[in-house]
């Protein structure tokens, strides 16, 4: 998602779009590798799914409604807390 | 209880990737360690399973609000397991920690830039990088 807005141009809401598309790509080759070692619980893996995906829609819906910059802060937070977990 | 809890961050992780684009993957595998007991290995293997449902309904929303480039996509999507590649090589060549404060200095790098944009007054139809 930073790639696509500080390298590639993209405004906020069409990164999250693009990246949430590459994404499928990206978990569909995953699970399959996965699975085929016999890594993936699929009963637990669809339990989960259906309230991520009822979280998904009401993150879309609600992201519409904030300042796209906002987007970019609430990103910014999530890296630099990601950062301190590797450093400390 | 357990599934309720389960069930309740895996909503969070879902609105989580509404709002930013990622896959929830890391509210996912935690909470499926703690409330499921799976390995770390298992549920983040189990993770995916979400996430390309999360991704999927998703960027579905995001078209919908005409906020998707699906070409771009693609090119990310397909070009991720090169990069993927290069990760499982430089985690042979370096140490642990070395490669942990590498991805935390690019994580800051990255987070300046959107910090940057974030507090850049917003021009209508043009980015800055």
């Amino acid at each position: 998602m930073p790639l696509l807005i500080l390298w590639a141009g993209h405004r906020e809401r069409e990164a999250t779009g693009t990246s949430l598309a590459a994404i499928v790509l990206i978990a569909l080759l995953g699970v399959a590798g996965h699975a085929a070692y016999g890594n993936v619980d699929f009963a637990k893996g669809l339990l989960i799914a259906p309230p991520a995906v009822a979280g998904v829609i009401a993150g879309t819906t609600l992201q519409q409604r904030v300042p796209e910059r906002a987007v970019s802060a609430v990103f910014a937070l999530l890296l630099v807390a990601s950062a301190a977990l590797l450093i400390f | 209880m357990e599934v309720a809890g389960l069930l309740t961050v895996a909503f969070a992780a879902g609105m989580l990737g509404g709002m930013v684009g990622v896959g929830g993957g890391v509210l996912f595998v935690p909470a499926l360690v703690v409330f499921m007991d799976l390995t770390q290995l298992e549920a983040e293997a189990t993770s995916l399973v979400a996430v390309v449902a999360v991704g999927a309904v998703g960027a579905w929303r995001q078209h919908g609000y005409d906020n998707l480039r699906l070409r771009d996509a693609v090119v990310v999507g397909l070009l991720s397991p090169v990069g993927v590649a290069i990760g499982v090589v430089a985690a042979n060549e370096m140490s642990q920690r070395t490669l942990e404060l590498l991805f935390a200095a690019l994580s800051l790098y990255f987070a300046a830039g959107l910090a940057r944009r974030a507090l850049t007054p917003s021009r209508s139809g043009s980015a800055s990088p």
